[in-house]
């Protein structure tokens, strides 16, 4: 719990220096980019927008704004993303950034302050890139309305995810609102410090995590850092190792698993918390899981309202299925 | 908990006054002086006394303002940016982008992006925008007076202190959020907390998301006379750094609170109540999980339907004696 005590004043200064231009080129605060624009110096403004979000970050100001005016291909990757900054599309058609092999469509890599916010694009990597969005440091990421397909592993963990979200230090808030994460060869989305004491809290709500090896997959094995996790009102299916998979590593941490659907994978929940951990489930359904439903690995709480129910063994460790905690 | 959040309210605040003073003067926008129930605004488009119309709309929310007739439309032909603020509304007025494409409005350091000073019968509906405050913007909306605020399909986010601060101070209003992002913002994502007076609130939150502001939801009635009736839904209000949801209320309201089928998780405090004897709050299919102080810190009588689920929080429930269980599902 005393993660959050460090959230709390990361939270704070994320907002007191939203705008800091720490590391900006440019000094535009809302920058275009269209089908029909061209990168430059100069370009930005609606009249002459630019091509790329790579040349659109060159001239937006740290807490600036990049909106798509039109359909088209924005990348393609490796986009770099080291500052404060939004990316919007609100809905004029598909605005989409592939990435070649071995890359990544987008690679963050912001100040501890620094917020970063993707809506409306179309993520893929056309079955070679290596990841959508791999976040390495920022201080806050939001991710609505996005697709991130077709990522290829090439080594476990570290390609072939939607989205992976790797800091070694530090806290980090993530946020993903109807996001589909589908046929990425290793993890539609995952969290996996590589190593160090990184903190980290993250809301999933509204995700369709589909055909990839693993749904959402939540490691903070190779770290010591705690984290707070809530997954709700979401599908994973169709992922051929697990839907939703969490390896905790005893500092503390919280999942939440609220009103789920993980069905017709190997396994539904792969849940391997340590002690002192903490994961609980409500109004969530396990299912047509070829292997196991539930496959539990320690202690996790059940609210008593879940359906665990039509899979090849639907609960590994029973008796670790506690029901203690109930409702209040 | 009261002092913390006391040093987070208060510098914004004061900005806030020298900041609706310069709106005042700054804003051109003649109210009254307007007669199209439609006007358009397009990037391509240009302001002045003859805009409005599809061929040839206007260029910005403040252009188009000063031609719209009171209880007309404001529609968004095309993607742009729309401000900036501060943008003054003082009439009934509906703005709407309903999907062309992002439809912006970004506001200078110290300002809002929206500032609504309308009749005491007025509604404002606010429909599809991406309201962006870089951080040094005071409020995404700063709503002084009027009858009504709709907020829907909107984001707010990256505001020095607010994304919507209802601050009325007299008359009712009535606020409804649907399908809201209120993220990044200082003090509240959404707020209704005025100084002083007499007003009363009615608000609801449906579908929101609030998420990293220091506070997502606050209801603050401790400096109002007028009565409290709140009701969240389906929404997650989480990661925030000290109450995920507020509601206070030191008046003598006969207030209510009800709270369905949301998170509040990964906050300091998830829901944080401190209502007067007379308040009656409920709560139902929620879930507090995460939080480093308390799942739900309760300073009066909630009433529980018994399925929330409200565990895995430095302290689950203060005050839990208090945690009254009501066997009401039919």
């Amino acid at each position: 719990m005393l993660r959050h005590s460090i959230g709390v004043a990361a939270i704070a200064a994320i907002i007191a220096g939203g705008a800091t231009p720490a590391s900006a080129a440019g000094t535009l605060t809302k920058a275009w980019v269209s089908s029909a624009g061209a990168d430059g110096t100069s370009c930005g403004p609606i009249a002459t927008p630019c091509r790329t979000f790579t040349g659109a970050l060159a001239v937006i100001a740290a807490g600036g704004e990049i909106d798509v005016k039109d359909p088209g291909a924005y990348g393609p990757g490796p986009i770099l993303i080291n500052k404060a900054v939004s990316i919007v599309n609100d809905g004029v058609g598909t605005a989409g950034v592939q990435a070649g092999a071995g890359v990544n469509a987008f690679t963050i890599q912001a100040g501890v302050n620094d917020g970063v916010y993707l809506r409306g694009l179309t993520i893929d990597g056309g079955g070679v890139g290596a990841n959508g969005i791999e976040l390495d440091s920022a201080g806050a990421l939001d991710v609505i309305d996005c697709t991130i397909r077709h990522f290829s592993v090439t080594s476990a963990f570290t390609t072939g995810n939607g989205v992976l979200i790797a800091p070694t230090s530090g806290y980090m808030a993530v946020t993903l609102v109807d996001v589909v994460a589908s046929d990425n060869g290793y993890s539609g989305v995952q969290y996996r410090p590589p190593s160090g004491n990184a903190t980290f809290d993250a809301t999933f709500t509204k995700i369709l995590a589909n055909h990839n090896s693993v749904g959402i997959n939540v490691g903070a094995g190779a770290a010591t850092g705690a984290l707070a996790v809530t997954i709700s009102d979401s599908v994973t299916s169709e992922n051929s190792a697990s839907g939703v998979y969490f390896n905790g590593n005893g500092a503390g941490s919280v999942l939440t698993l609220r009103n789920l659907v993980s069905t017709q994978n190997g396994v539904g929940v792969g849940a391997y918390p340590g002690a002192g951990d903490m994961v609980f489930f409500s109004k969530t359904t396990l299912s047509a899981n070829s292997q196991y439903g539930l496959y539990n690995n320690a202690t996790v709480y059940s609210l008593g309202d879940n359906l665990i129910s039509g899979n090849h063994a639907d609960v590994f460790n029973s008796s670790g299925l506690s029901t203690a905690d109930a409702y209040k | 908990m009261r002092s913390r959040r006391d040093v987070g309210r208060l510098a914004p605040r004061c900005l806030t006054l020298a900041a609706l003073a310069m709106s005042t003067v700054l804003a051109s926008a003649p109210a009254g002086a307007a007669g199209l129930t439609k006007v358009w605004v397009s990037s391509k488009g240009a302001d002045g006394a003859g805009c409005g119309p599809i061929a040839a709309p206007c260029r910005t929310f403040t252009g188009a303002l000063s031609v719209v007739a009171p209880s007309g439309e404001i529609d968004v032909k095309d993607p742009g940016a729309y401000g900036p603020g501060p943008i003054l509304i003082t009439q009934a007025v509906s703005i709407v982008n309903d999907g062309v494409g992002v439809a912006g409005v970004q506001a200078p350091s110290g300002q809002n992006a929206f500032t609504v000073q309308a009749g005491a019968n007025d509604a404002v509906s606010i429909i599809g925008l991406r309201i962006e405050g870089g951080g040094v913007a005071n409020n995404g909306v700063e709503f002084d007076s009027g009858a009504a605020l709709t907020m829907r399909h909107c984001t707010v986010r990256d505001f020095y202190a607010s994304g919507v601060w209802i601050a009325a101070t007299s008359g009712s209003v009535q606020a409804t959020f649907a399908d809201v992002i209120a993220s990044e913002n200082g003090n509240d994502g959404l707020a209704f907390a005025p100084n002083s007076g007499s007003a009363s609130f009615s608000g609801v939150f449906d579908h929101v998301v609030a998420i990293d502001n220091y506070e997502g939801v606050g209801i603050y009635s401790s400096f109002t006379s007028g009565t409290v009736s709140v009701t969240v839904s389906n929404s997650v209000i989480d990661n925030n750094g000290g109450f995920g949801f507020y509601f206070g209320d030191n008046s003598s309201g006969t207030n209510s609170l009800n709270m369905e089928s949301s998170t509040f998780n990964q906050n300091d405090v998830g829901v944080g109540v401190e209502p007067n004897a007379l308040t009656s709050i409920f709560i139902s299919d929620a879930s507090a999980t995460g939080n480093a102080s308390y799942g739900l810190y309760n300073n009066g009588v909630v009433h529980s339907f018994g399925n929330n689920l409200l565990s895995g929080n430095g302290t689950d429930v203060y005050n839990l004696s208090a945690l009254s269980r009501v066997d009401a599902l039919r």
